[in-house]
């Protein structure tokens, strides 16, 4: 960019960097409704720490108020006690032990221990205070957490609880005394539990809706598409008679030689004598995105390449009248192969002696059609293809394999040759290349218009003294095409 | 005004009312100012304010430092007019516009306001606003444009091209306007 185009954009960046204008009150009044509706919407979470925290809590508070349930429900002597508190194993278990017990055995238990009477706050057990597992549940829900339960009995009879007494009969009868010391914990009412507020902060890329919402431009490389198409043209086979050779098949057929001295110079008799006519071609192709601009295609191809072309001329059998037009006799030679009928049709009968064949310089307009299958492989270069409207420039090589030719003669007669009869060679090479104009209907399909040209690089005939043809094809297709979407 | 930043992020972090009440105070008229560039009225630029502070609030905790906060809080106001305009249809069919080479006199600015001069740019076509908007002013390059607009480089060039054209011409026609109401005073 140019110093001064720079300097006007600094100077219009300078105006705008202290560019402040006050925003209506509004504005903050919206912003601050939806930090609300946002902040209401959020749940609070535990930070993990207090949570595994609480776990813990809760699960030495089950513990503890099964401990407690155990011994508020025994009823048998101390040694009995004892031995049911040895088994730890399923603390269910061990208050279902202890489920026929009355509540108020306990009180009985620590009179008789202690032989004093109890407070009637000791005898006041909860009826709720049962052996069933539920009612531990019930307790705990309404337990104060450990830390804040220090009464040092609960530490005490716990303590007293996990001990294992091996033998019954060895209780200490001192041990009778913590039970005196044994205080009922009373549930906290709900509105003195503690509640705590954690913050949780969550990191996360603010832009990343955008930047999956911002659609870059897909890169169309590795992109498959398939198109079908089709082409009105024309076709030219191009022949060309070789002077002498006509002289060699005049020789031949003649006992008399040249009696026109019509080939007595030595300049071809032919040149391009072939006139195009109305042909077609149908397309299937497959293509690929190399990268943004070239493209790879290939396919397959139907052409048929219809056109008109002239013999120079005909041989005459001065005594029949037979005549034997040149362009199909110079076909049969080489190494052709027509069947022995064909043949006849075309030659002349030479086998009365003594009469001579002339030659005949006549043009003689014969129908020439051919028909082939294509196999392209074309490189293509494309301009602006991100747009509506795009430009190919395309070159490369075509295969021919040719399928049949049918030469009609002014009497009517058709000469048909296949590739068996080893006239035509079956593949030849042509060089290819073409202007395509593409729109884009959407991502997927495309509409297209191109103009192509196409010549043979090799002789279309098989070691044919007489004739070489390199066809050209030339034309306009239209065509449309499907992209597969990666 | 000074204040201190760090105690104003950490402040809007906790999701305190009033630091983030502080942070758009201080702020605000800044952001204001830009959305109106990238916009063609004041409710529009009012929508676009609204929604950039909120993704400040919210995503203040992804906030580094590594860049001053204005900036930061400056790019996403640009991001969020750039998907206000795209929401709006606006950047649809961006095409590339002919603009003849000539040599174009750069008018100097000096003697306009900057609200004349946001008018200016309000009345371009909305792709010669924003490419202009992005590239003089934000300071970001002609690839970058094409990418965050997807267009194609050229398509911003011309856009600017004629964005430029376009506001000289104003500049121009609005100089002589004042030279001839100073000649009949």
């Amino acid at each position: 960019m140019s110093q001064s185009k720079n300097n006007n954009n600094n100077e219009w960046r300078k105006f705008f960097e202290k560019a402040v204008e006050t925003p209506p009150p509004n504005v903050w009044d919206a912003i601050e409704k939806r930090l609300d509706e946002n902040l209401k919407a959020k749940p609070l979470i535990a930070p993990w720490w207090q949570r595994y925290w609480l776990a813990a809590a809760s699960v030495l508070v089950v513990l503890g108020v099964g401990t407690i349930i155990l011994l508020v429900n025994r009823t048998q002597s101390p040694q009995e006690i004892v031995a049911n508190l040895n088994v730890k194993s399923n603390p269910v278990q061990s208050s279902k032990a202890a489920s026929n017990v009355e509540p108020q055995t306990f009180a009985q238990i620590e009179e008789s221990s202690t032989g004093e009477a109890r407070s009637a706050e000791h005898n006041a057990i909860q009826p709720s205070l049962t052996s069933d597992p539920k009612t531990s549940v019930a307790l705990d829900r309404n337990m104060r957490s450990p830390a804040e339960s220090k009464s040092p009995n609960w530490v005490t009879l716990q303590t007293f609880a996990s001990e294992t007494v091996a033998d019954a009969k060895k209780v200490d009868i001192e041990h009778k005394s913590l039970f005196s010391n044994v205080e009922w914990i009373e549930p906290s009412p709900v509105q003195e539990l503690k509640t705590y507020w954690q913050r949780r902060y969550i990191f996360y890329n603010p832009y990343a809706n955008e930047s999956v919402e911002d659609d870059l431009p897909k890169s169309e490389s590795s992109t498959l598409w398939a198109a079908v198409s089709f082409m009105p043209g024309g076709f030219n086979p191009n022949m060309e008679f070789n002077h002498q050779s006509v002289y060699q098949m005049d020789h031949a057929l003649s006992t008399s030689g040249f009696t026109n001295g019509m080939y007595a110079n030595n300049r071809s008799v032919t040149g391009n004598r072939d006139q195009p006519k109305i042909s077609y071609q149908a397309s299937a192709q497959v293509g690929i995105n190399l990268s943004k601009n070239w493209t790879l295609e290939s396919g397959i191809s139907y052409l048929q390449g219809n056109s008109t072309s002239r013999s120079p001329g005909f041989f005459l059998n001065k005594m029949t009248q037979e005549s034997a037009d040149l362009l199909p006799n110079a076909l049969m030679y080489g190494k052709a192969n027509y069947s022995p009928e064909t043949i006849e049709q075309l030659q002349l009968d030479n086998s009365i002696e003594g009469y001579s064949t002339v030659f005949v310089p006549m043009d003689k307009n014969m129908d020439n059609n051919y028909q082939f299958l294509q196999v392209p492989l074309m490189g293509g270069y494309t301009f602006r293809p991100e747009k509506k409207f795009s430009y190919t420039m395309l070159a490369g090589g075509i295969t021919n394999i040719f399928l049949t030719n049918k030469l009609e003669t002014m009497s009517g007669f058709v000469l048909e040759t296949k590739p068996e009869n080893n006239v035509y060679n079956p593949l030849g090479i042509s060089a290819a290349a073409g202007v395509r104009v593409n729109y884009r209907i959407n991502n997927a399909w495309y509409t297209n218009l191109s103009a192509n040209y196409q010549h043979s690089l090799t002789d279309s005939f098989k070691d044919n003294p007489f004739l070489k043809s390199k066809p050209q094809v030339y034309g306009i297709s239209w065509g449309v095409r499907y992209t597969f979407q990666n | 005004m000074v204040f201190d930043e760090k105690e104003l992020i950490s402040g809007c972090r906790a999701r305190d009312r009033v630091a983030q009440k502080r942070l758009y105070d201080i702020y605000g008229g800044k952001m204001y100012a830009i959305s109106l560039r990238y916009t063609k009225n004041s409710e529009d630029a009012q929508d676009v304010l609204q929604d950039a502070f909120i993704k400040v609030f919210e995503n203040i905790d992804s906030f580094r430092g590594d860049s001053p906060l204005e900036f930061w809080i400056r790019t996403i106001v640009v991001n969020t007019a750039l998907k206000f305009l795209k929401k709006q249809k606006k950047l649809i069919g961006l095409e590339d516009v002919y603009e003849p080479e000539q040599a174009i006199v750069e008018h100097p600015l000096a003697g306009f306001q900057w609200k004349q001069l946001m008018e200016f740019i309000q009345e371009l076509p909305a792709g010669c606003q924003t490419v202009f908007n992005l590239f003089a002013i934000e300071g970001y390059k002609h690839q970058e444009i094409a990418e965050m607009l997807n267009i194609s480089e050229g398509t911003s060039k011309s856009q600017f091209a004629r964005a430029r054209t376009l506001l000289q011409q104003k500049l121009i026609k609005e100089q002589r306007f004042d030279n001839e109401s100073v000649k009949k005073q």
